[in-house]
């Protein structure tokens, strides 16, 4: 199903939680909402799925309009952060539920439920957990029941709440593979909320980049991570040294023409010759160590300068010493690895 | 490795306990089986089946029956209303529940009488449609009701308070309508705290005796409950005979505790959260 955002906006009290946000989701997508926490990601899922209502614009489904379509009518998945299982209900009923409350008419007979909830168990791996209880269950399993029982009424777009928030850093990683994996298998339009973009990165077709109730920005992982818009776009996605244009001087390159200028960390070379020139196509900034992380294949180092402190990703190799603090040095970044932004 | 405990000792702690509930409760029980014993069996058994004592049993429990369902039914709202809206007003509310734990169940049964009385501010109306209330069933019904009603809002609040408003949102996108919800994710979470309160509520209504001997009547065979007439027994100085009655009232509310003890561990047997 296609889905379609059209300006909604929401307001809690003063606080605006979403302000006039548009997006397309095409069918089959896995597009995640991306932003820090308060930036709105949550109300809109909850704007999709009927249980919030929005102040203004609409929600439309395959073109219709939904927004005043309650939830049970929506026939939308929705995993919820902390899974709501029904604690009460094994983890077979807990699938079976949404077949249980159908309409007398459409509702499946008693041996179609048990088929039914059994080929789901089985496509989230648990067939031999359908007895336990919810409380009797890992994190992982408990996510993946939560998924089973919103797949099983067969839903039109499947909405995930941080997912993978509330578990091990292992789990996670096998999981949101497993996950994107399914939703590919399944071809079922799936957004999930995150405030983690290496998450987002990792498994999504799309990002939408929310903060403070606005998208920033939308498009695919490596889109976003080459051509930011803005400032905060390139600093949540990935790391990103971040300068006003003025402060590069007359070293600017001509074709840079934003506000501000972005360069990753890992793009800019470090020497400590400063006295030879800069290689040609290159911007020149330079500076002094400040601090030095030791990052594993990475060492990252904090260069104070006029003008704003960069970091920069020099590659770590065994045996090679580390430029000491106090040293100048100067950092030259190819021109085509500067990024203009907006703001 | 040992625990840290705030209270001092289990021996100590333990200790003090024991000696409390057998000062306070275990040895008052104790005396009134004790009298009882006094009695033959054949002098027991007549006691308690008596024409009279039977009438009393009667009326308790189904006035007892008829105002604890109308209490669950209302307590369940009432603590619904408080825990999921908010409205000014709301505190005032919240206090005026725990009113009847408050007031000397006399007093309230002495206003209860001048409310519902054929003259009083409720009774007058109600008399004008053919309903009496005062001195009739439906009277001792309206001073259960309102001694026992905080029994079922208190213990329904707090557990309410700690449902998780998703577990609701989860039903409804799932295609559950408000009464599949209710039924079928709401109530069963609620049932131990629910069943607590209504057996709570139930005892104490069976028990309940300042509240209502005053709107009641009091007329042998028809509005006599129970309790009062075990203090008749003990006015008369017929102490075995009261300790009898009593007796059968206190076997009856022990079971009903212990049945609802096991009733609650078995539905609140998958409940534990991890």
């Amino acid at each position: 199903m296609t889905l379609h955002i059209d300006s909604v906006s929401k307001r809690f009290g003063q606080y605006q939680a979403l302000d006039s946000v548009s997006i397309n989701i095409p069918k089959g997508e896995l597009v995640a909402l991306l932003g820090p926490s308060g930036s709105g990601k949550t109300t809109l899922l909850r704007i999709i799925a009927g249980l919030e209502t929005p102040d203004q614009g609409r929600v439309l489904f395959d073109g219709e309009d939904a927004t005043d379509v309650a939830p049970r009518y929506r026939q939308i998945g929705f995993v919820f952060q902390h899974y709501a299982l029904f604690p009460h209900l094994s983890v077979f009923e807990n699938v079976a539920f949404g077949l249980r409350v159908m309409a007398r008419e459409a509702r499946p007979s008693e041996e179609q439920i048990r088929e039914r909830v059994s080929e789901i168990l089985k496509l989230v791996r648990l067939t031999n957990l359908g007895e336990r209880f919810p409380a009797q269950l890992s994190g992982g399993q408990r996510q993946r029941v939560a998924l089973a029982r919103a797949l099983v009424i067969r839903p039109r777009v499947l909405l995930l709440d941080e997912p993978f928030g509330a578990l091990d850093v292992t789990v996670r990683t096998e999981l949101r593979r497993w996950l994107r994996e399914l939703q590919q298998e399944l071809g079922l339009t799936t957004i999930f909320v995150t405030h983690d973009q290496e998450e987002a990165s990792a498994i999504c077709d799309r990002i939408a980049i929310l903060n403070e109730g606005k998208l920033l920005q939308t498009g695919s992982p490596v889109d976003l991570f080459t051509m930011p818009a803005t400032s905060f776009v390139a600093g949540f996605l990935g790391s990103a040294n971040i300068l006003a244009r003025e402060s590069l001087g007359a070293g600017a390159p001509v074709g840079i023409s934003g506000a501000k200028v972005a360069f990753r960390p890992a793009d800019g070379k470090l020497s400590t010759s400063a006295a030879a020139p800069a290689p040609g196509g290159h911007l020149r900034l330079s500076g002094t160590i400040q601090h030095r992380e030791f990052l594993g294949s990475i060492v990252r180092y904090a260069i104070a300068r006029t003008g704003g402190e960069v970091q920069i990703d020099a590659p770590f190799k065994a045996g090679e010493a580390f430029i000491a603090p106090g040293t100048e040095v100067a950092v030259d970044i190819p021109h085509d690895a500067l990024i203009s932004l907006n703001s | 490795m040992p625990q840290r405990r705030i209270l001092p000792g289990l021996p100590l702690s333990l200790g003090v306990t024991l000696v409390y509930v057998t000062l306070i409760i275990a040895l008052p029980v104790a005396a009134v089986l004790l009298k009882a014993m006094s009695l033959s069996l054949g002098e027991f058994w007549n006691i308690v089946t008596s024409p009279r004592a039977l009438s009393t049993y009667r009326i308790t429990i189904l006035c007892a029956l008829a105002a604890t369902l109308f209490n669950a039914i209302f307590g369940f709202a009432f603590a619904w209303v408080l825990v999921r809206y908010d409205f000014p007003g709301k505190r005032l509310l919240d206090t005026l529940v725990d009113v009847p734990f408050a007031l000397p169940t006399a007093v309230a049964g002495v206003t209860l009488t001048a409310l519902f009385a054929k003259n009083g501010w409720f009774g007058a109306p109600l008399a004008s449609i053919g309903i009496e209330v005062a001195y009739t069933p439906l009277g001792i019904i309206i001073a259960m009701i309102f001694t026992s009603l905080p029994f079922i809002v208190r213990t329904v609040q707090p557990v309410l308070e700690e449902l998780d408003p998703e577990f609701e949102d989860a039903a409804s996108c799932l295609g559950a309508g408000d009464l599949d919800t209710m039924r079928r994710v709401i109530l069963p979470l609620l049932m131990p705290a629910l069943l607590a309160g209504i057996s709570f509520a139930f005892v104490r209504c069976l028990g309940e005796f300042g509240a209502i001997i005053f709107i009641a009547g009091n007329q042998p065979l028809s509005t006599e409950i129970t309790s009062l007439l075990a203090f008749i027994r003990v006015e008369e100085f017929d102490y075995p005979g009261a300790a009898a009655i009593a007796t059968v009232m206190l076997l009856a509310s022990l079971t009903i505790l212990i049945l609802t003890s096991l009733a609650q561990s078995w539905y609140g047997r998958h409940l534990t959260r991890s």
